[in-house]
């Protein structure tokens, strides 16, 4: 076989190779680390489903540590924030998932929904009395 | 030999771009906090002074019932009841003897030496006051109605003669700091029910309008919670 063909059918399994690392570029630093994050993501996000918020955020947190760059980590480590209360934080982690994954359309709805919530927020804290 | 060269290939075009649309998750309902428009910490004393009365400052003619009944005192009443129910801040009563500097809403939140004395006078850190106002109409009017012929069993439209009443309650509060007598804030809060002819009662009719705005005018003193909706990726 010509060294030519040879190159002709390797490619596509070198694309395939390529976009895997591609996909985990994102995610994580190495593979173990990966799947630490998608646990994590994955228990965390049961826990947000039962409403046990503070756990979900220990999970989340942990997840991003392990996978930094991760928008969807981020999407679910901002909507606990939200939920805990920490709204700054919520913010740039949205804004960071955004940055990463510019078109998901989740991650952009959730985010236009908490920045009318954050928007409430900001315009709710009026005059105060005066202090004794 | 191509075939799988083919499929790997279509995996290198689908894995990267299709990825986020595969990805699994839901949506979770939460529940967040919203902050009183009030910044007040909660434990304030507060007193409710008098609230000017709309239609007794106007020429509109009223219902011999409307005409009898004192909108301020009925709503400072129930406003006080409320807060001392839902809220932690302690309501001091006002003394009878108050009477408000000015028939205009504008000169009132300008009136902030008056405010600071009766703040000092009751002890109250937030002063209330402000203006409302109660209307019943007439709503009665033609309205078009459905109906099916007995006859030919065809859909056709009649004109029929609705009787109805609408109460309209509004009323627009200023809060006051009772140390300084500045304006601290001042919102306008409205509810129009309407009501068949037959049910209508002027005091039910005012007491609807109040229960519908009653989280309306608590949400300036205490922290209430709205549900949400956000996605989760799993």
């Amino acid at each position: 076989m010509p060294p030519s063909v040879r190159h002709r059918r390797r490619a596509p399994a070198l694309g395939f190779v390529l976009s895997l690392a591609v996909s985990f570029s994102g995610c994580a630093s190495s593979p173990e680390a990966a799947n630490q994050a998608s646990d994590q993501k994955a228990y965390g996000a049961k826990m947000a489903q039962r409403g046990f918020w503070r756990e979900a955020l220990f999970r989340f947190e942990r997840a991003a540590r392990l996978a930094p760059d991760d928008p969807e980590i981020l999407n679910n480590l901002a909507v606990a924030c939200e939920a805990t209360g920490e709204t700054a934080r919520a913010l740039a982690a949205y804004k960071k998932a955004l940055e990463l994954r510019p078109d998901d359309s989740r991650i952009k709805r959730n985010y236009a929904r908490f920045a009318e919530y954050y928007t409430s927020l900001q315009r709710a804290s009026g005059p105060t009395t005066t202090p004794k | 030999m191509r075939r799988p060269a083919a499929f790997l290939a279509a995996l290198f075009l689908l894995s990267a771009p299709v990825r986020p649309l595969l990805a699994g998750g839901e949506e979770v309902k939460l529940k967040l906090p919203l902050r009183p428009k009030l910044a007040v910490t909660g434990r304030e004393r507060i007193s409710l002074a008098p609230f000017l009365v709309a239609s007794k400052l106007s020429e509109r003619k009223e219902s011999t019932r409307v005409k009898d009944l004192d909108l301020d005192a009925e709503f400072r009443r129930y406003l006080g009841k409320q807060i001392g129910r839902r809220t932690k801040m302690g309501v001091v009563t006002m003394p009878s003897d108050v009477k408000l500097p000015s028939t205009e809403l504008k000169a009132l939140g300008e009136a902030t030496e008056f405010w600071r004395e009766l703040g000092s006078r009751v002890g109250a850190e937030v002063l209330l006051s402000g203006i409302v106002d109660f209307r019943v109409e007439d709503k009665s009017g033609y309205k078009s109605e459905e109906y099916t012929s007995n006859l030919d069993g065809r859909t056709y439209y009649r004109q029929v003669f609705v009787e109805s009443t609408g109460f309209t309650f509004e009323v627009t509060v200023l809060a006051f700091d009772g140390r300084t007598g500045a304006k601290l804030y001042q919102e306008t809060f409205k509810d129009q029910k309407e009501k068949s002819r037959r049910a209508a009662d002027e005091m039910v009719g005012l007491f609807e309008n109040l229960f519908s705005l009653e989280n309306q005018l608590l949400g300036l003193f205490v922290v209430r919670e709205r549900e949400a909706n956000r996605y989760v990726f799993d």
